[in-house]
């Protein structure tokens, strides 16, 4: 699967060469060449962070979902092929991280972020200001109320701007079991952010 | 008026229909939900946009964090070169590992315990005897009933034909008499009174052959199969053999 619509585009005639690149990598860790992989951490650690940020909800979490990320891959590396792209690969493993990762706080549940409000438009008023803040913590506990195929599946379409074929892909799901995690992830949203609304 | 579903309005709020604008347009209750739905997803998209990149160094975190766990593989896709175990010794790996093993040694208890039970049933059985009366005498006395039988036989004919070598018949009722004072003590105890009524006129028997002089005369032979009716002996001596045989094979199933 190519991935159209990514947040951070690049040239075609790079993308191509990186391509290039990436296969070179894969083929020199395969022949013995352990810090070839660094190549490929470098060059896709930002895409992943940015997906497991929107998924998880914050830094740490995103970050630790890149090591694991790049941690799988390396070890699953003899299954790639390299005919295939490297970066939609490795994205994918970055998906997968992602909901274990909320499976995991889920079955730990902790701060993890949600406990205090933060606020996010430091140029407003006092009264603004704290509506703001409230209104982002409330968003972070509707998103942790989701499952994490829901989260994922929202996070993945409407943030990462993914069609609803390629979240069922990612995801390996049908893409009527996409639509509908999508779905149920906007209504329990809606029904969670709704007060809210109101108020502000 | 037919409201939209929230689906409907869900579909909507990313791709304006124009023919179905004039409903929304005409309805408060609608257009107010399709709102939300409107303001939930551009609160989405202007989260994703602002999304944070990652802090600075992140790359070489990962790397540094990733490096020493990274196994070097072999020429082509062969297998690594370390060891086939190292993967198990990852924290999440050993976690799997150890509930396998556990899973193992559980069930490897499991199916020898099954094995020993199995392979110990008769040895069960024998120790569970005195809680059900007759089973020891059941399990022992078989043989000395198939024994005595032929002994009786064997005096049987020889009062029909009037003639015995008593010297042989003497040794084995000798044989049979001490064996029989025994197992008629132990079906008194274990409260078997039919074997044990059995036992009790066989015992008189083979206290007469075992002293009757070395020639046995058809006239001594006819008496003793008068007096203790040994045809009625040997019937009922076969009736509770197989009573004890059907026991047996009862308790076998």
């Amino acid at each position: 699967m190519q991935l159209s619509g990514r947040p951070e585009p690049r040239p075609v005639s790079t993308l191509q060469l990186m391509d290039s690149t990436d296969r070179e990598c894969v083929e020199a860790v395969l022949n013995g060449d352990r810090d070839a992989y660094r190549d490929l951490v470098f060059r896709y650690s930002g895409i992943v962070f940015r997906a497991a940020r929107r998924i998880t909800g914050n830094d740490a979490d995103a970050e630790e979902v890149v090591q694991d990320t790049f941690l799988r891959g390396y070890l699953q590396i003899r299954n790639f092929e390299l005919r295939a792209d490297f970066g939609t690969w490795i994205y994918r493993i970055g998906v997968n991280c992602s909901i274990d990762l909320l499976r995991k706080r889920k079955r730990q549940p902790g701060p993890a972020g949600d406990a205090l409000p933060r606020a996010v438009d430091t140029a407003a008023g006092p009264e603004r200001l704290l509506l703001s803040a409230e209104l982002d913590w409330k968003r972070r506990t509707a998103m942790a109320r989701l499952t994490e195929v829901e989260a994922a599946a929202f996070s993945l379409r409407h943030m990462e701007d993914r069609s609803m074929n390629e979240v069922a892909e990612l995801l390996a799901i049908s893409l009527g079991s996409a639509k509908q995690a999508v779905f149920r992830a906007v209504q329990k949203l809606r029904r969670e952010m709704a007060p809210l609304k109101v108020k502000q | 008026m037919k409201h939209f579903s929230d689906e409907e309005l869900y579909v909507l709020s990313q791709s304006a229909e124009s023919s179905r604008e004039g409903h929304l347009r005409e309805c408060p209750e609608c257009l107010a939900r399709y709102q939300e739905f409107v303001a939930l997803l551009e609160s989405a998209a202007a989260r994703a946009a602002g999304t944070p990149g990652p802090a600075p160094g992140l790359e070489d975190r990962v790397w540094m964090a990733i490096h020493p766990s990274l196994p070097v593989y072999g020429a082509g896709r062969e297998a690594p070169r370390t060891s086939g175990l190292f993967h198990l010794w990852r924290p999440r790996r050993l976690a799997w590992t150890g509930a396998f093993a556990a899973l193992v040694v559980v069930g490897t208890a499991f199916w020898a315990g099954r094995l020993f039970e199995r392979r110990h049933a008769a040895s069960n059985l024998a120790l569970e005897a005195p809680a059900q009366p007759g089973r020891v005498v059941l399990l022992v006395v078989r043989e000395h009933l198939d024994r005595s039988e032929r002994l009786l036989v064997e005096l049987d004919h020889a009062g029909r034909f009037a003639r015995a070598e008593s010297g042989p018949l003497a040794r084995e009722a000798s044989d049979l008499l001490e064996d029989n004072r025994l197992y008629r003590q132990t079906a008194v105890a274990s409260k078997d009174p039919a074997l044990a009524e059995v036992l009790d006129r066989l015992d008189r028997v083979l206290v007469e052959v075992a002293h009757e002089p070395a020639a046995l005369q058809g006239s001594d032979l006819a008496r003793m199969r008068e007096q203790m009716n040994l045809d009625g002996l040997l019937f009922e001596l076969r009736v509770v053999r197989d009573r004890q045989n059907k026991t047996e094979k009862d308790s076998r199933l």
